[in-house]
Formats: C-alpha cells, sequence, structure tokens
C-alpha cells in the first residue's frame, strides 16, 4: 500500500471540547496530525487523553470544535473515514471464547478491503496461536491480537490508547517492534502513553496534557531544550520519615528558593527533591549548604542531563508514575 | 480474498458463543427436559385417581335409609373410604387429602364439599350415585362406558407446546439480554462502533444466532418427550419449527431492548424476570386458561408468550399451520418489529 500523500493533515482538530455534566474532560484543544507522522499524547491519568482519541475516533461527539480526519467531516462521512482509520481501546476484551483467527475473521468481515485474517496473525507472530482461544492466551499475547484487530483494515491512521500498559517489559518490547515497523510503513499513529520510554521511542512529536488542555507541545529534543535545559540534581535527605519528610522539605526548597536564585524548578517527589540546574557546581554547594543548616545530612546526590520524564515532572507537577 | 458478510460472521459468533458457554448450554438444553419429565412422571396415570371421601367415625351408619353406608361407599373400588373422628377428617379435607365428606344427623344425608373444587364437585356426585344405587334406585337407561384415550388429551401432550414456549422464552430474554450488557461492559461494543459495521447487523445478528440455538433445544425437547412419552406433533414440524422461529424472533427483540441501556447484569436480570415470571404464571403453560376470569383472559391472550404457547399448542394438538394462525403471528411480529425499531433508537454502544 502507497503511503496516502495527501494535502491535508490527516487529523485536524480545532477547539475541541467535551464535557461530561460539569465536569470539562477535555478543554478547547487544537491539534493537527501529518501524514506518515507518529504523534505521543502524555498526561496523568484524568487529564483527558482517552476522551480526546475517543472523539478522534469518532466514538464521542464532542461538545464544541471542528474535527476533520482524511479532510473528511467526522459526522458525516463517518463509515468512509473508519474503513481508514484502525483503533486499540485503552479497555477492551473481545469474546473470550473466540480463537484467535475467529476474532480476527470477525473483525476483518467488518471492512471492504481487508488483509487475510493469517498473514496479520502471522505478522503478530501469533503463528502457533491461530486456533487457541482468546482466554488461554497471557496479556502481552492477547494485546497483539488487538492490535491484529486494529490493523486488519490496512488503515492509514491508527490510534492506541495505552497499548503497552499492564504489560511486562519483554511483551513491551515486542509491541514496540511492531509499532515500528508501522512507522516505517508511513502510517499516521496517535497513541496515548504513562511511559515516557515508549514516547522518546515512538513518537516525532510529543503533546502533555494536564487537566484537559495541552500544556506543551514539541519534538523531544525540542521539549527537553524548552523546559529542561541543564542538569537534572537530585537528592534525598537520609530519612524516609513521612511526617518529617512532609514538613521539612518545603521549608528547605524555601530557604534553597530565597538564598539562591540559580536554578529554574524544584520539585519534591516522595523522599527525593529534582532540580534542574544550569550551572551544576555552584548548585550543589548551595544545596549542601543549605541541607547543612537546617541539620540534615544527604542521603543520594545525582546528577544527569534533561529528559522527557523530566519535562513531564516540571510540567505537572507530579512524577509518570505517581500519574 | 473472498470478502465475508459481517452480518453471517456475527451470527457464526453467536452460536459458537453459546456452544462454547457450559452454563448456557445446560440451561437452554436440560432445563426443560428436566421439567418435562418432572412433571410428566407427576401426572402421567392421572386418569385412573381415585376419589377420596372421609366418614366421620360414630355417625348413625344406617339412618335414615336402613343401608349401610360406609359399607356401600367402600364397595364402589372408584372410591377410596377414610374414616376418622371430626378433627381428623376435617384436617384431612382441609389439606385436600379428602375431597368430600359424607354427614349423617336425624334429618338426612349431607355430602360436605368445597363447590368451587373439581375434585369436590366429581366426589360429590359419584357419592350420590353409589348411595342412590345401594338404596334401590333402578336407571331406566343402561349405560356402560368404554375407557379409551385420545391421543393428545394427556396432560403431558398439553405440556409439551407449553415447555417449548417457556424454554423459547427464557433462553431468547436471558441468554441474548445478558451477553449484550456483558458486551458492552468489556467495551467490545464500543470496538465495534469504532469500525464501519453497520449497527443494526450487529442487533440482527443476535436474531439469527437465536435460530441456530433454539433449534438445538426444540429438538431436544421434542425427541426427549418422544422417546420418553410418545408425543408426536398432529401438525407439521415445519410449521412448529417456523412458528417457534416467530417466537425466538420476538424475545430476542424484546431483551435487546431490555439491554439497549443496561451496563449492570444484575438490572438486566431484574428486568428480565419482571417480564418472564409473570407472564409464566398466566400464559398457560402450564394449566389451561379456560378457567381465568374474562377481563385477565383479555389481556393476556396479547401476551407474546401467550401467542406463542396457543400457536405452538394449536400446531402440535389440533394439526394447525402457519396460515391458520394469523393472529397468533401478528402478535409475535409486531412484537419483534417494535422492540427492533425501539432498540435501534434507545441503543447505547457504550
Ligand atoms: N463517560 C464519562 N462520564 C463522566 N466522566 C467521564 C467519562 N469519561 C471520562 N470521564 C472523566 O473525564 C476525565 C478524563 O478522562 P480520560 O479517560 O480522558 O482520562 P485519561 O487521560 O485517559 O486517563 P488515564 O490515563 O487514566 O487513562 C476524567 O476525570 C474522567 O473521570
Ligand atoms: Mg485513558
Amino acid at each position: 500500500m502507497l503511503p496516502s500523500i495527501s494535502r491535508f493533515p490527516v487529523v485536524d482538530a480545532q477547539s475541541l471540547t467535551k464535557k461530561f455534566g460539569t465536569l470539562t474532560a477535555v478543554d478547547n484543544i487544537s491539534l493537527k496530525l501529518e501524514p506518515g507522522e507518529c504523534l505521543a499524547i502524555l498526561g496523568p491519568n484524568g487529564a483527558g487523553k482517552t476522551t480526546t482519541v475517543e472523539m478522534l475516533e469518532g466514538l464521542l461527539t464532542p461538545t464544541s470544535g471542528h474535527l476533520k480526519v482524511f479532510g473528511m467531516d467526522m459526522q458525516k462521512q463517518r463509515s468512509e473515514i473508519l474503513e481508514r482509520v484502525g483503533v486499540l481501546l485503552q479497555e477492551t476484551n473481545m469474546y473470550k471464547r473466540y480463537t484467535v483467527k475467529e476474532t480476527l475473521q470477525l473483525f476483518s468481515s467488518f471492512y471492504k478491503n481487508p488483509d487475510d485474517p493469517l498473514a496479520i496473525i502471522d505478522r503478530m507472530n501469533l503463528k502457533d496461536k491461530t486456533n487457541v482461544q482468546l482466554k488461554n492466551l497471557s496479556g502481552g499475547q492477547k494485546q497483539r491480537v488487538y492490535l491484529g484487530a486494529c490493523l486488519i483494515n490496512n488503515p492509514e491512521l491508527i490510534f492506541l490508547d495505552e497499548p503497552t500498559t499492564g504489560l511486562d517489559p519483554q511483551s513491551r518490547r515486542s509491541i514496540w517492534d511492531l509499532l515500528n515497523a508501522l512507522k516505517s510503513h508511513h502510517k499516521s499513529m496517535i497513541l496515548t502513553t504513562h511511559y515516557m520510554e515508549e514516547a522518546e521511542k515512538l513518537a516525532d512529536r510529543i503533546i502533555i496534557f494536564d487537566h484537559g488542555k495541552i500544556i506543551a507541545e514539541g519534538t523531544l529534543n525540542h521539549l527537553i531544550a524548552l523546559h529542561c535545559d541543564g542538569q537534572v540534581i537530585t537528592f534525598s535527605l537520609a530519612t524516609n520519615h513521612k511526617q518529617i519528610l512532609s514538613d521539612e522539605l518545603p521549608k528547605v526548597l524555601t530557604s534553597l528558593k530565597s538564598e539562591h536564585q540559580v536554578f529554574s524548578s524544584a520539585v519534591p517527589i516522595g523522599n527525593r527533591v529534582e532540580i534542574v540546574a544550569h550551572s551544576t557546581s555552584s548548585m550543589i554547594t548551595a544545596i549542601l549548604e543549605t541541607l547543612k543548616k537546617h541539620n540534615y545530612e544527604v542521603h543520594e546526590l545525582n546528577m544527569r542531563s534533561g529528559s522527557l520524564e523530566d519535562v513531564f515532572i516540571k510540567l505537572t507537577g507530579r512524577s509518570i508514575r505517581d500519574a | 480474498m473472498h470478502k465475508r458478510s459481517s452480518l453471517i460472521e456475527l451470527t457464526k459468533g453467536r452460536w459458537r458463543e453459546f456452544r462454547r458457554e457450559p452454563s448456557a448450554f445446560f440451561f437452554v438444553i436440560f432445563m426443560p427436559i428436566l421439567w418435562m419429565v418432572i412433571l410428566g412422571a407427576a401426572f402421567s396415570g392421572k386418569e385412573n385417581v381415585k376419589v377420596q371421601v372421609g366418614w366421620i367415625e360414630g355417625q348413625t351408619a344406617t339412618s335414615p335409609f336402613n343401608i349401610d353406608i360406609p359399607a356401600s361407599l367402600s364397595s364402589n373400588s372408584a372410591i377410596i373410604l377414610h374414616r376418622g373422628s371430626v378433627e381428623e377428617i376435617n384436617l384431612k379435607h382441609l389439606r385436600g387429602e379428602i375431597a368430600a365428606i359424607v354427614s349423617t344427623d336425624p334429618t338426612g344425608l349431607k355430602i360436605i364439599y368445597d363447590t368451587a373444587s373439581q375434585e369436590g364437585t366429581n366426589a360429590s356426585s359419584i357419592i350420590k350415585s353409589t348411595l342412590q344405587e345401594a338404596a334401590g334406585r333402578t336407571d331406566p337407561l343402561s349405560i356402560t362406558s368404554e375407557k379409551i384415550t385420545i391421543p393428545g388429551t394427556r396432560y403431558i401432550d398439553f405440556l409439551i407446546p407449553g415447555l417449548l414456549a417457556l424454554s423459547i422464552m427464557t433462553s431468547s430474554l436471558f441468554g441474548t439480554g445478558m451477553l449484550i450488557v456483558s458486551n458492552r461492559r468489556e467495551n467490545l461494543l464500543k470496538r465495534y462502533l469504532a469500525t464501519p459495521m453497520k449497527p443494526h447487523e450487529y442487533l440482527i445478528s443476535h436474531i439469527f444466532g437465536r435460530t441456530f440455538i433454539f433449534i438445538v433445544e426444540v429438538a431436544a425437547i421434542l425427541i426427549t418427550g418422544y422417546l420418553m412419552f410418545g408425543f408426536k406433533s398432529a401438525g407439521s414440524y415445519i410449521s412448529l419449527l417456523a412458528f417457534a422461529f416467530l417466537g425466538t424472533a420476538a424475545f430476542t427483540s424484546l431483551a435487546i431492548l431490555c439491554a439497549a441501556r443496561t451496563a449492570n447484569p444484575a438490572t438486566m436480570n431484574g428486568m428480565t424476570n419482571i417480564i418472564s415470571l409473570p407472564m409464566m404464571l398466566v400464559a398457560g403453560v402450564w394449566f389451561s386458561r379456560a378457567n381465568f376470569p374474562e377481563w385477565l383472559g383479555q389481556i393476556v391472550q396479547y401476551l407474546p408468550l401467550t401467542a406463542l404457547v396457543d400457536g405452538l399448542r394449536r400446531i402440535a394438538l389440533e394439526g394447525a399451520n402457519l396460515s391458520t394462525l394469523m393472529s397468533e403471528s401478528v402478535i409475535l411480529l409486531a412484537y419483534t418489529l417494535l422492540s427492533t425499531a425501539a432498540a435501534t433508537k434507545l441503543f447505547k454502544w457504550y
């Protein structure tokens, strides 16, 4: 299949808003996806990732805003659009007593020009499971069946909502390999994830969501340069006592902030503090001085260059692991 | 590669889901057979049942007719005489173990029975003629009765079409409803919605899928009925199946309507029970509706289970065919069309 060469962005969403009663789950977001591009949406729980993706998939009707997919209107040309779209939902259980082959045959029957289910099974490395019922598959194998169902119509545009959440590292890697193969076939992709590594490995462009809004957007390098340009210094106190930590860490931070203006951000995470610093040696000196003044011993002190995770922490105030 | 039809694939799936779900299989196939065997055994030979009559010990046995009343009653082989104290006999009557009590006093002879009870009325007339004959009545006309069994008049012949209808109703309502609710809970309906599959195909596949299932259940009941009780349908089996399909379509559509917006299995269960339990009692599955008060009969005749029971019975017992079952067929078709139309409007995919 030739990559679709189009004048339009594959997805063009303008000012999408979705309200559930009084809750605004997605608040006036606009995004575009160029042909062949892979866009990752990151954000803590409840940020509105799934809601956004489901609007783009035509499953939820936006409260307001405009949406074009392949230059077509989602409301009016829904089935034409869906003929060319593949979807992996965040939480689906397909019928557990269907075999892998039966599941893919069923999904192939929904499309005008489906791929051969057996060829898909082969591509998903499930050949030895062809006639096994879904209830007897592991989580990773099941996810590959669902991915197969998502690809059965040879879609140009693929939506993947948390494709590897809950999988073991090995299954995750095998899904990444499959997705990378799709990228090399110039498929356009939108994926949501909680894994920085996933976004770093797969995405051409990253959007960070919080509270239904886009709070940052750009390539990986662009985001790191913009929000985390410098070294990341992490230190922890030599105590694990929750009370002491919650009482004392803020004091240490205030003290650091008022006496030394050299850092651009300081965020407490559990018993650790992360600081992005441009001038690392003076920062380390400052930290040690401040801690000494408060009679604390430093337990660990690390230094590394900024990552996507640091951008996320800086922007949302939360670690992606907690999110 | 040849193009598969989504309707055919979905329908095949329904059958697969049924065949591979052991509990569904059990309920659909074995429950009606169990009913048939238990009720068939309990009611078979009912035509030879004897009349239970109570006699209170210590009453004047001969006065005022100069015949020995208890002895005359006992001499009739159709009567079983219970003797006992007033308390014992009254208690047995209360419990229904005795159909009528014979009592004497100086003024005459009384038969005490519940006039609303068929058994009581029957007992009373047997007691009367037994005693009259013992007292010397001679009948001007001599009548002997010849005992034959008309096929189709046994209780089991009446029961089997009723059980067919009942099992079609319960398996369509419960099977279809639960399947849709669990598909919705597992987000599978939402996944279907993200494909170009036409939503009405999913709904119709439930009706067609049921077709295969009901053929299995109808066959199981008919074969067991034939093997155990020698049951045969008077009308053609094609008519029976065709009419049963109308019933399946009606109840499956009702189930789809109930499941149109339900995400909770307990709610679904409650709804299907509310629909099916009253119908099970009033539609005449177990006993004839002939004795119902008229106003109830008026309402009941429009229920889908009533239409199905009546139609199946007329085919199986009277040899009717589809063309002579217009009103029943129209009722079932109306339920199918109206429920499907409403369900299509109301259906929520997640
Ligand atoms: N059908 C719904 N009715 C009411 N509220 C909803 C509904 N769906 C989502 N929400 C709310 O909208 C907000 C955004 O939810 P959404 O599922 O889009 O988050 P998410 O970013 O995908 O989170 P996660 O990472 O946990 O998957 C949440 O507060 C959620 O509770
Ligand atoms: Mg989500």
